[in-house]
């Protein structure tokens, strides 16, 4: 289920466009362990535990490995939301906030 | 939350340590963490700030190294010397066998410690060596113990004039 974005949904918030491709900074250590995705930023030149360490949350899992820098947020949003029952707005909106966090610490760059 | 980036706090095990490590090294990259234990007494102690950096060639006599133990994980201890194609390896507090860690096992060595937000030097700088020697002969162990008793009837009292 897909729906063609608003001209007003186009940009939201820290420049997120549903037209943009996004991926993983190259600034980014990324391992699974145990089952989640630990992520230890490297752009400051070190990787610190003590400040900088993350881990996405199952929804955030999902979406970032859509982030492969070949489809479009938009496209994102329609293959989540044929893969899974919920409405897409709801898709849409977990999509574009993760992205707009991403952005703000830069651990995606647009291609 | 539907989505999250988690920056806070996680307990990782020292298996995952040690592979996190291992990957931010590789990158040419220091790492930075907290240590936990006291096998590095004095000079590393619970909860410090230890920062890890990628070896320029091999690793010398009294530096203190991160390798990945068999049982523990991540294991940050000093070499206490050099043998053909291995490194004896020792905590500095504590007493017993040596690790014997194939030279290339060696992932990085401990170039900053951090205590309550300062530096801590001593133990990296070039007394490193005198250290190595003690822990080699099993000596530093009595001796930061000695100087523990001797100080802690005086630690706490306040004097009086």
């Amino acid at each position: 289920m897909s729906r063609a974005p608003k001209e007003s949904e186009l940009a939201v918030g820290l420049s997120v466009s549903r037209d943009a491709v996004y991926k993983p900074s190259d600034d980014l250590v990324v391992r699974e362990i145990d089952g989640q995705i630990i992520i230890v930023p490297i752009g400051s030149g070190i990787g610190d535990l003590e400040d900088e360490l993350f881990a996405l949350n199952d929804t955030a899992r999902v979406v970032w490995a859509k982030l492969d820098g070949a489809h479009t947020v938009s496209s994102v949003v329609d293959e989540l939301a044929r893969q899974y029952a919920a409405p897409a707005e709801q898709i849409d909106a977990d999509v574009v906030g993760l992205l707009e966090e991403l952005l703000k610490r830069r651990m995606v760059v647009a291609v | 939350m539907p989505y999250a980036v988690d920056g806070g706090v996680h307990s990782l095990s020292g298996e995952a340590l040690s592979a996190l490590l291992g990957d931010v090294l590789a990158r040419g990259v220091p790492f930075r963490f907290e240590a936990r234990g006291y096998s590095m007494f004095p000079f590393i102690r619970d909860g410090d700030a230890v920062t890890i950096a990628p070896l320029r060639g091999r690793a010398r006599f009294g530096e203190v190294v991160a390798f990945a133990g068999p049982a523990e994980g991540l294991v940050v201890h000093r070499i206490t010397a050099r043998r053909p194609g291995v490194y004896e390896i020792r905590g500095d507090y504590l007493r017993g066998p040596y690790d014997i860690v194939p030279l290339n096992s060696v992932l990085g060595a401990v170039t900053r410690v951090e205590r309550r937000g300062r530096s801590v030097r001593l133990g990296l700088g070039p007394e490193r060596l005198l250290i190595g020697g003690l822990v080699r002969l099993g000596l530093l162990q009595p001796l930061v113990a000695v100087a523990r008793a001797l100080r802690a009837p005086f630690v706490g009292q306040r004097v009086l004039s």
